[in-house]
């Protein structure tokens, strides 16, 4: 990176398109940076930096209150906006100090999701999805880019212009929990759940992410969140969810955590991030 | 290309390159109150505001800032005026080494800006991203809260500890209660002003004692350009550092030319360039303890991180360049890392070169065996009813100063040679460097600016020597600091050691015999191996000081990053095994584990037992205890904690709640070995300069020394000129370390006061109150007063001696050195929550009640007590070197590598208890250490209170206190 020789602060969309489209160039779209500045690789030679397109960094909720981020938005910015779940504000707020939510985009954000787990974590469980304008406008949820192991999360030339999440529902309620060195600590292990209760108080749709129990630094639990289905919120479903979690995990070993340990803690966290869950209902 | 930038309220443009970071542009521009911290974003040390939003300016593009608003700490305020946050830092001592001091106000600024009445949890929040290592968050947190209050228009009484209290008024013991809930947040109660309790004998006097404000607060607070970094030299190269990306091989061949070859490199130095003088890097008295097993630039490398190859190029970035075109061919040989199997018979030998002298045992890697006792084992192991014995285990951490070691040096007029370097050892540092670099001591200038941060880990010569030798070969000053990385793997760290006990207790509960057992971890160079684990052997034997006592203790090379001086020094490694294994001993005797303790620890008048067998690297000295308020510290200590309403109540459900205590003594310099000196003369206005080669390291010992100079002239604090430390200005010091400033170096600026008092009075009698008696007169408020009221200003003294009459300079230099160590005394408390699920740890409050003598300076005390005891939490709970299996560090990054932020911080508390130290300056013993040694075993403590389990090794990590739980579970305990 530090060979870069161009900058470029393009003012439009079409600007943008042009400036990535130089052949032999190696372009980085930057939005925030104080991840990708630090990450990016030794052959980036021209930055084109996102910063003065507004609509890229604009926040505002769908007509049915479903939240859009603009892709270039500060986590702050996205901490502090009303539309923002309280899961997400969760998870911005635990993780990224003042300083470095001024500098982080969300897209940064998901671009290197082994940085803020907890973030994906939330974004995973809140059902996400990234539009892409560039290279070519389309849709994707955040699980199936997730999922989809090719790195970097963000095709370079890339643009993405938004994350959406869907519009809060009635009987919605949301959990998470963690366990880390100290508190303010990225996690070891954490457990992000939203569920949809239908009239009858059984779970018509569970979304469960968790952190640090894959060699993905964050997961949807579908297996987990399948045992959950139909059921009622209760102690029995809880625990069938943690045995269909604990055959689904593949944790990878670090000095935070041993894959023993990751695996112990993965029903219990999510236990806890149901129970939250369950207590939220009751509120 | 051009970019413009509103710098601090003026338009101003720029030359930049499109990669170049803010941080490096604002700092070219003379903004240099922004701080280099990390290169990965975390430190904050680089903190801007930018359109008045804090961010990291190195983890920026400047092109990034081009039509924003940036402003520095250089922008705040009216020109020339302190702003009420600047003063309020100032006030309330919240300046340590004042390096991230420009971060941290500048984030209050943004806070204050737009929430002028902010909770201390909004406090806390807006401080955690800059990373904090030296005040533990309580005085800056304060200095926000009081700087809100005057920016509100209130009015703030002045900012004093709650000071010279006996007794101690009882609404102190009451302890807010934490909100509900396990993740504690930010949401602590901060009591921010530390509490000394005096006893009444103990005089008042006017300036020692004082909360005075550091002499050097308002600089730091304003960022003036006072670190080594923050000068411009023309013609300035940078340097970089090749590392070993193995942990143990030979460099089979090295190439150089095509880096040599890039423009704008100016040198660039393999071991073929150097010549082979072995040395032991750790700053230490002459003779340095063997083995001399180093040398500049070797051809062989020992860990991963080991110099290879400097370069001194035109940028950093050029420099950085060429270290990837050095060609390097490496033969890659076995490493061993742990040191039970490095002293294995058949084990890698790591330091098998022939010229490396005072290896105990070069096959087995045991660089070093200590074996001392001092008593009559045979009939002391006879009286022992019961015999305990215990294993701990703890491990590696890092300084983790926010300024990493950095150094500049030049050639001066006369062909000298200037090193000005952020050390803690400047005269150490010329006196080893000298060989190394072929130039007589009497060529070498070493120069120590403020000093961002050291806590040990600047008593070593770590980059000035390769620095020099690239001035030398290309006559340009170069500057040479270490990345992040290389500060983790290197430069230095704490010795892990695996510590063995075994005690002998008669059924009563008398400890009478004591055996201690080390093998350490020196990494691969010896450097402070000898002495770190001999002060861990004295520690760990004197507390309890029983009248047998036995250290033996190996000592072992790895292919490890080496450890080295880390404040605490040993101690922190043996309180730990030594505290948990006393409170195991009282359990299985069925005592409370204080009264065990009480029963048990040095008293005044004792003799310690090891002080002789057991010197630094050498015999030592008798000693005995002469002042000691360890008795009071714990009394003081259980009734803030509420210890009986809280000890053994763990509840039950899956959140248990603990409280823990530990003791701890230290020491005060080294005995017999530690020297500092002072001189002190008068100016015409009757104010003084002080120099001093003692080297303040953000611990406020300038104004500690400031004071005593003060007190002893009569004279306001602001008459004392101080200036350290400068081996061409000031007289010699050993340097800051080993808890030796205020008791060595002070006692020489007392000395050397008195000296210039008893000058002043002279020549006033003689001529200004004539009929008076020198030995009658008396300096108060800048006067010389006779005891029939007479009096005649310092002024006039000065202007008449200096100019009118029998002229001379009234000036004094003096030395001072001691045969004793005098013992501070600690208890130190925890209160935490274990989570039995996951073995999460979180603890919630930390109290030091502390006997360092006399106080000189309660504000800089407890300062160091706070700042202290979270580095000592940090050690116990969650910092951690972790390792692959190839040697490689997993964490050599801030937050990895996890130090604790001001919002996630637990409430902090420090008493002191103050005693008359009849050795020290003004009764004062020492107090930057001791605060690290006794909160790991606190934490034990507590967390033993909380579940029952005994966890004998660093740190409590959630896995591992996991692991003890499910242990227990398992063995149905
Ligand atoms: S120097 Fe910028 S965050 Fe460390």
């Amino acid at each position: 990176m530090r060979k870069a020789g161009a900058y470029y602060r393009p003012q439009t969309i079409d600007e943008i398109v042009r400036l990535i489209a130089q052949p032999y160039v190696t372009t980085m779209l930057l939005s925030g940076g104080a991840i990708q500045l630090v990450r990016a690789s030794e052959d980036i030679e021209a930055v084109v930096d996102v910063q003065a397109i507004p609509e890229l960094a604009r926040i505002a909720p769908a007509s049915d209150g479903a939240p859009r981020i603009g892709a270039a938005a500060s986590l702050e910015a996205v901490l502090r906006d009303a539309s923002t779940p309280p899961l997400l504000r969760e998870a911005i707020r635990r993780s990224v100090p003042w300083n470095r939510r001024n500098a982080i985009s969300i897209a940064e954000a998901i671009e290197y999701p082994d940085e803020l787990p907890e973030v994906n974590g939330a974004l995973l469980a809140l059902g996400a999805t990234l539009t892409f304008l560039l290279p070519e406008e389309r849709q994707i949820s955040l699980a199936a880019l997730a999922a989809d192991s090719a790195q970097p999360k963000l095709p370079r030339k890339g643009l993405i212009a938004r994350v959406e999440l869907p519009a809060p529902m009635p009987r919605q309620t949301w959990g998470s929990a963690h366990v880390a060195r100290t508190p303010a600590d990225i996690a070891i292990v954490s457990a992000w759940a939203v569920l949809t209760l239908d009239a009858a108080g059984r779970v018509a749709h569970a979304s469960l992410a968790l952190t640090g129990v894959w060699s993905e630094p964050a997961r949807l639990a579908v297996g987990a969140a399948a045992a959950l289905a139909g059921a009622a919120l209760d102690d029995a479903s809880i625990a069938a969810a943690g045995r269909a979690l604990e055959s689904e995990v593949a944790p990878v070993a670090d000095y935070r955590g041993s894959v023993e340990y990751r695996r112990a803690m993965a029903p219990v966290l999510l236990r806890r991030a149901l129970l939250a869950c369950r207590s939220r209902l009751s509120e | 290309m051009d970019i413009t930038l509103i710098l601090n309220g003026q338009k101003k443009t720029f030359s930049v390159h499109a990669a170049e970071r803010l941080l490096t542009v604002l700092r070219r521009a003379g903004c240099t109150s922004v701080k280099f911290g990390d290169e990965q974003g975390r430190s904050g040390a680089c903190t801007v505001l930018l359109d008045g939003k804090p961010v990291n300016s190195s983890v920026m593009l400047a092109a990034q800032a081009h039509g924003h608003r940036v402003t520095t700490l250089e922008g705040l305020g009216e020109p020339g005026a302190v702003h009420p946050l600047q003063q309020a830092f100032i006030e309330t001592g919240a300046i340590q080494s004042g390096y991230n001091t420009p971060a941290q106000i500048l984030v209050a600024k943004a806070l204050l800006d737009e929430n002028p009445n902010p909770t201390e949890a909004d406090v806390r929040e807006a401080l955690a991203g800059v990373l904090d290592r030296e005040t533990g968050y309580v005085k800056p947190v304060q200095a926000v809260l009081r700087a809100a209050a005057v920016l509100r228009g209130e009015s703030v009484e002045p900012f004093t500890p709650l000071e010279r209290a006996i007794p101690i008024p009882e609404s102190f013991f009451e302890f807010p209660e934490r909100p509900e809930g396990f993740d504690p947040g930010p949401a602590i109660q901060t009591r921010t002003r530390p509490v000394v309790v005096t006893p009444p004998e103990i005089a008042t006097r006017q300036i020692v004692g004082r909360p005075e404000p550091k002499v050097d607060a308002v600089k730091l607070a304003m960022g003036r350009p006072v670190f080594t970094d923050d000068i411009e030299m023309r013609g300035l190269l940078y340097a970089a550092m090749l590392t070993s990306p193995h942990a143990h091989a030979r460099i089979r061949h090295i190439d150089a030319s095509a880096a040599r070859a890039l423009p704008g490199v100016h040198a660039v130095l393999t071991h073929h360039d150097l010549p082979r003088v072995k040395y032991a890097s750790g700053g230490q008295t002459y003779p340095n303890p063997l083995p001399y097993d180093q040398v500049s630039l070797d051809d062989k490398v020992r860990h991963v991180g080991d110099r290879v190859a400097v370069v001194a190029a035109e940028t950093p970035e050029i420099a950085r360049e060429a270290l990837q075109l050095i060609e390097v061919e490496y033969e890659v040989l076995p490493a061993v890392f742990d040191p039970e199997e490095a002293v294995e018979p058949g084990a890698p030998v790591i330091h098998d070169e022939p010229d490396t002298e005072g290896i105990y045992d070069r096959q087995r890697n045991i660089v070093h065996h200590v074996e001392a006792h001092e008593g009559d084992a045979e009939a002391q192991w006879a009286k022992a009813d019961l015999i305990f014995e215990g294993e701990y285990r703890v491990h590696q951490v890092q300084q983790a100063s926010i300024e990493p070691h950095v150094c500049i040096t030049y050639w001066d007029e006369d062909d000298r040679l200037v090193v000005r370097t952020s050390t803690q050892v400047p005269f150490h540092t010329r006196r080893m460097l000298a060989p190394l670099i072929g130039l007589p001591v009497r060529r070498i200038r070493v120069i120590k600016p403020r000093i961002g941060g050291g806590f040990g880990g600047k008593q070593e010569m770590l980059v000035e020597d390769l620095c020099a030798h690239l001035t030398i070969a290309t006559g340009r000053p170069v500057r040479f600091e270490y990345t992040r990385e290389q500060e983790f793997t290197s430069a230095r760290s704490r010795h892990p050691q695996i510590l063995r006990f075994k005690t002998g207790v008669t059924r009563e509960g008398q400890v009478v015999a004591a055996e201690l057992y080390i093998l350490a971890n020196t990494g691969a160079y010896g450097t402070h191996g000898l002495t770190v684990q001999m002060v861990s052997g004295f520690r760990g034997l004197t507390t309890y000081n029983a009248p047998y006592s036995r250290f033996v203790c190996d000592v072992a090379y790895t292919n490890l990053p080496t450890p080295g001086a880390y404040r605490g020094y040993g101690a922190p490694q043996a309180l730990f095994a030594l505290e948990v294994h006393m409170e195991e001993i009282a359990d299985a005797l069925g005592m409370d584990v204080v009264e065990f303790k009480r029963k048990n620890w040095i008293k005044v008048g004792d003799s310690m037992v090891m002080a002789r067998a057991l010197g630094e690297g050498r015999e030592g000295f008798e000693q005995q205890v002469r002042s000691s308020a360890l008795d009071e510290c714990v009394d003081i200590g259980l009734r803030t904690m509420q210890w009986s309403q809280k000890r053994g109540r763990p509840g039950d459900g899956p959140i248990r709640r603990g409280v823990g205590m530990a003791v701890a003594m230290h020491g005060s310099g080294i005995a017999g070995l530690d020297m500092g000196a002072a001189a002190i003369k008068i100016n015409d206005d009757g104010s003084f300069n002080l120099t001093v080669g003692a080297t303040d390291l953000g611990t406020g010992s300038d104004t500690v020394l400031a004071q005593i100079a003060a007190e002893v002239l009569g004279v306001p604090l602001e008459d004392i000129l101080i200036y350290s430390s400068d081996t061409d200005m000031t007289p010699f010091d050993t340097g800051a370390y080993a808890s030796s400033t205020t008791y060595i170096s002070g006692g020489a600026v007392f000395k050397a006061a008195m000296e210039v008092r008893r000058q002043i009075c002279e020549h006033a009698a003689r001529y200004l109150l004539p009929g008076a008696r020198p030995d009658e007169l008396d300096l108060l408020d800048k006067e010389v007063i006779a005891p029939d009221g007479r009096s005649v200003s310092l002024e006039r003294v000065a202007l008449h001696s200096l100019h009118q009459e029998d002229q001379k300079q009234i000036m004094a230099s003096a030395s001072h050195m001691s045969y004793e160590s005098p013992p501070p005394f600690a208890a130190q408390f925890a209160e935490v929550l274990v989570d039995m699920e996951t073995g999460q740890v979180t603890v919630q409050r930390l109290v030091t009640a502390v006997d360092c003598g006399v106080t000189i300076n309660p504000i800089t005390a407890s300062g160091q007590v706070e700042g202290g005891m979270v580095q000592a939490l940090g050690y116990a709970h969650c910092e951690e070197m972790a390792y692959d299996g190839a040697g490689v560090l997993l964490n050599p990054r801030f937050d990895d590598y996890r130090i604790y932020r001001a919002n996630e911080m637990p409430a902090l508390e420090v008493i002191f208890v103050e005693t008359n130290e009849p050795s020290g300056p003004f009764g004062a013993k020492a107090v930057a250490e001791i605060p690290k040694d006794a909160i790991a075993p606190a934490l034990a403590s507590a967390i033993h209170d909380a579940t029952g389990v005994w966890i004998r090794e660093l740190p409590f990590t959630p896995e591992r206190v996991w692991r003890a739980l499910q242990g227990q579970k398992g063995s149905g305990g």
